[in-house]
């Protein structure tokens, strides 16, 4: 489907569900959500171009009354750029980022998904046009398949031939223990893409400790592409998670017309990143959280090893509203590949109204473009209206780095709820 | 790969030997996350550590939880679906770009963590060197790599 013609598929698919709604009895939830943004940019034609996008974003769900097993769901976007300064391709686009009709029994022991879903399970992590079904084969087995066209590959020239499948098998001996097998095969243009099996498992240890994992071996290229294993250790206020994680370049990324450019080159290298690191809580009461998280980066090939350190503080005293800091490190083998982060944000919401703010500054130990540091700074507000249905809210943010000097980009945006 | 065929034929023999239990199944909605307050974010703080049903403290939405959640989310994403609709999980995970990053999507919203604020576009080649598998994962694909297309091709 071209970009011009994406947004009026999701317009029209969204406006039949609607008109469909009251003829089948059913009731809605539509969220929309209008965004207005200005900022300037280059383009080829003229400097400090002016660009004005305004996009619409829609969330739909219809629920049958009589028989409220059967749902639709539908979640979409359209853009239209009213300075049309030449900054983006074409002047409108649109996206329908799912639009599907599921079926969930009310044991909960049938779901079937038909239409545009996502599948985030074992080694699936995949937008799919066509169909899915999970459903139990004992009571502690459960089985959950889908197939059809994958849309990571809709514009790759036709979708003729591109095919996805793949499932899960999850066995459940008890409570919190959960050991699955997952397969994917995605075909483009008849040719075999990816084919990739994983294994995965949640399953606690003694003296409070859980492990969580996954192994996904890569059946293309006959090796192993990913390993991912953490200890989860919990004392008192204190929580500890260590974890490695292993990544194959030639096995975890792809050559095929499935990846991307920069990807598919780093595939054809005979690369292997090692990586142990820790994540580490202290909850000192109910409202107060410090966090570390420490990484160590070894390479098989190509880069000496790296760390990367950072620490954390959020200060909570009622929903959404916080304060924290952050301060990172990353170091690299070279200069190039070394700096550090600091961060500040705050959220407070004070009856129907919030405000909030966000600083992040950064200094490069190696310029990039004779620049040796960032700024980002954003603040926001707004407010409530009409029982908290309509929210309004207005951001600006200022950057200056090493790609935007002085930047300002402004943005409105309203959110609406029906009914 | 004539090997590995036998793989689920054998895990499926397994399994059919092993004593059957009931597996629980969540609920399609959790009641609304306002009436909550701040325990939102713990699931332990009102269920307790208490094993029966769900690990709950499993799927404590620690300060790092946007870089570590990959482990939970994968392994039942009906957890994750009773207090977040997909388009939630869309706002990054999307397999057509969504055009907006996160932090321009919701750039009110300083308490999410969104990894792509500020100087990202300057200081990704840095972390991709150090770790290209982080990137792939959302960008790995020709659709979700859109973004990617202007500088890599």
């Amino acid at each position: 489907m071209g970009d011009r013609y994406r947004g009026t598929w999701a317009v029209a698919a969204l406006a039949l569900a609607l008109f469909a709604a009251p003829a089948l009895g059913a009731e809605y939830r539509l969220e929309s959500r209008t965004l207005l943004q200005a900022f300037e940019r280059d383009t080829l034609e003229r400097r400090d171009a002016a660009v004005v996008p305004a996009y619409q974003y829609l969330q739909l769900e219809l629920r049958e009354k009589r028989q409220p097993e059967l749902s639709f769901h539908l979640y979409g976007w359209g853009r239209i750029d009213l300075a049309d300064n030449g900054y983006f391709d074409d002047q409108t686009g649109g996206e329908l980022i799912h639009a599907y009709l599921r079926y969930l029994r009310r044991d909960g022991r049938l779901d079937l998904r038909l239409g545009r879903f996502y599948v985030f399970e074992g080694v699936a992590n995949e937008g799919v046009d066509g169909v899915s079904a999970r459903f139990p084969l004992r009571p502690d087995l459960s089985l959950s398949l889908y197939g059809g066209l994958p849309v990571s590959l809709a514009e790759d020239a036709g979708r003729s031939g591109d095919r996805i499948v793949g499932g899960r098998l999850a066995w459940q001996p008890a409570p919190g223990r959960q050991l699955g097998l997952s397969y994917k095969r995605l075909a483009s243009h008849g040719d075999r893409d990816e084919e990739r099996a994983g294994f995965d498992l949640a399953w606690p240890l003694p003296a409070g400790l859980t492990l969580l994992g996954t192994s996904v071996r890569d059946l293309v290229n006959d090796r192993w592409g990913e390993h991912l294993y953490e200890l989860r250790v919990a004392a008192g206020p204190f929580q500890l998670r260590p974890f490695y994680q292993y990544y194959d370049y030639r096995g975890f990324l792809s050559q095929r017309d499935s990846s991307s450019p920069p990807f598919r080159f780093l595939a054809t290298l005979d690369n292997a990143a090692n990586i142990v690191g820790t994540e580490a809580y202290w909850f000192p009461d109910a409202q107060l959280e410090i966090g570390m998280r420490a990484k160590y980066y070894d390479y098989r090939m190509r880069f000496d090893e790296a760390t990367y350190l950072a620490g954390l503080f959020t200060w909570k005293w009622q929903i959404f509203n916080q304060f924290g800091g952050e301060i990172g490190r990353m170091a690299g083998d070279w200069d190039r590949n070394r700096y550090w982060l600091g961060r500040g944000f705050v959220y407070l919401q004070m009856a129907r109204n919030f405000v909030s703010a966000d600083l992040v500054y950064v200094r490069y130990d190696r310029p990039i473009f004779h620049e040796d540091h960032s700024l980002y700074l954003s603040m926001g507000g707004g407010r409530r209206f009409l029982d908290d249905r309509l929210r309004l809210k207005l951001a600006v943010a200022y950057s200056s780095d090493p790609v935007f000097d002085n930047d300002y980009r402004c943005t409105v945006i309203g959110e609406y709820l029906f009914p | 790969m004539k090997k590995y065929r036998l793989i689920p034929l054998l895990t499926l023999w397994l399994l059919a030997c092993a004593p059957a239990r009931e597996i629980y199944v969540p609920p399609d909605t959790h009641p609304p996350l306002f009436e909550m307050g701040e325990r939102r974010v713990y699931c332990v703080r009102c269920h307790g550590h208490d094993k029966q049903t769900l690990d709950f403290a499993r799927y404590d939405h620690t300060p790092f939880f946007t870089d570590s959640h990959r482990l939970v989310g994968s392994q039942d994403e009906r957890v994750c679906a009773m207090c977040h609709a997909t388009s939630f999980c869309n706002s990054c995970h999307t397999v057509p770009s969504a055009e907006l990053k996160p932090s321009q999507l919701y750039p009110t919203e300083s308490h999410r963590r969104f990894h792509h604020r500020g100087d990202y576009i300057s200081r990704h080649a840095i972390d991709a060197r150090i770790d290209p598998a982080s990137c792939f994962r959302c960008h790995g694909n020709p659709r979700s790599a859109d973004s990617c297309r202007r500088c890599h091709g």
